[in-house]
């Protein structure tokens, strides 16, 4: 039984309405489908240098959610950009350019750089859809665009120092897995904290299907404590969780890396992305202090 | 002989900056096309809002001139992607 008070939890979103429905979305999933399948053909080279340069299509998938609620989408339109869909859109994106590149590229040693194209196109994407969600959605107030910037440049050291310190124990963790695997690591820490904070502190955003069995599972085990209580313990649980899970995703995927290092840097892209494209909407919206 | 981004011993080509640049500006159309919706009041309200209905016509239609001829000489070098 919850018992948390609705003040301390505004905007619990209950897991499970995201559903991909409209028609619209079912041609998105089925394009989706289509371009993995001509990517998966064209088999294009998978380096740390390829995650690192989606880094930015990341971003700017985190970013559509927030524009889908603040600009004037047709209804049509909206699923398309919205939650789930706004990852969807972005992936297709990204597969429709790819797949174009590794078209016209002539050369096979030219695909290696192509990465690099992709990543420059991403930073143009991500800037544009920042820049807008910001001059829409009006700051709320420099104590909460600097959170955000200390949230994001926090977790990223915090993510960086966790795998060389990791290092010390189990070599091959950064010998195989490199920046791809702080990439990861920083994905899932970014998506606790940035989460936490946006919920029990700005009072801003929504639960995952996992942190919300963490208020369950607080709301089980303390049923009496204080708000404050119950909110650290959540938090705390939520984010040592999402860290092991990062941490030990690297650990399983440095050992598989050895033997198949593109499909486990793929592997470790995707933990990345989850966390990555999730924390950066939850920041997005502490900084421009919640969606209307 | 080799172009300028290609290594005389036939190892990995580095990118070119133009190619860069023309990728830049192609994810800017994209994240501009993707965002019209938010785009529009921008410029309808924020920055036309002090024109005339002549004056603003007139300012968009610029704009929208000047996103064309970008778009095209994107296309243009999106063509010219291929190895030469």
């Amino acid at each position: 039984m919850l018992s948390f008070p609705s003040t301390l939890w505004p905007t619990i979103a209950v897991p499970g309405q995201d559903v991909l429905t409209t028609p619209g979305t079912l041609v998105l999933v089925a394009a989706v489908v289509v371009i993995s399948v001509f990517l998966y053909l064209e088999d294009p080279p998978i380096t740390r240098r390829t995650i690192l340069s989606l880094v930015p299509w990341m971003i700017a998938a985190s970013a559509l959610p927030i524009l889908a609620v603040i600009a004037d989408y047709p209804p049509s339109v909206r699923p398309l950009i919205d939650s789930s869909g706004a990852y969807l859109s972005t992936y297709l994106i990204l597969g429709i350019a790819w797949f174009a590149m590794m078209e016209l590229s002539v050369r096979q040693q030219s695909r290696e750089i192509l990465s690099d194209y992709l990543g420059s196109m991403g930073i143009g994407l991500a800037t544009i859809l920042i820049t807008l969600v910001v001059l829409q959605g009006e700051p709320a107030s420099i104590d909460q665009l600097g959170w955000s910037l200390l949230i994001l440049f926090g977790t990223a050291i915090f993510a960086v120092a966790v795998v060389f310190v990791l290092g010390f124990w189990y070599v091959d963790a950064p010998t195989y897995t490199g920046a791809v695997g702080m990439l990861a690591v920083f994905g899932q820490t970014l998506d606790a904290v940035a989460r936490s904070a946006g919920i029990g502190v700005f009072e801003i955003g929504s639960h995952s299907v996992l942190s919300w069995q963490m208020v369950n599972l607080v709301a089980t085990v303390q049923p009496t404590a204080s708000q404050a209580d119950q909110f650290i313990s959540w938090s705390m649980t939520y984010i040592w969780i999402k860290i092991a899970f990062g941490v030990l995703t690297v650990i399983f995927i440095a050992q598989y890396s050895k033997e198949h290092p593109q499909r486990g840097y793929l592997l470790l892209g995707i933990v990345a992305a989850l966390g990555i494209t999730a924390g950066m909407t939850n920041l997005l919206m502490i900084a421009i202090g919640g969606l209307p | 002989m080799t172009s300028d981004n290609h290594r005389a011993d036939g190892g990995t080509p580095r990118p070119q900056q133009s190619k860069m640049a023309i990728s830049f500006m192609i994810g800017s159309l994209v994240g501009l096309w993707l965002a019209m919706p938010a785009v529009r009041p921008f410029f309808q309200n924020q920055l036309t809002g002090h024109l005339d209905a002549v004056g603003r016509t007139l300012a968009i239609g610029v704009l929208l001139m000047v996103i064309v001829t970008l778009g095209m000489v994107v296309l243009f070098q999106l063509f010219m992607f291929m190895d030469r």
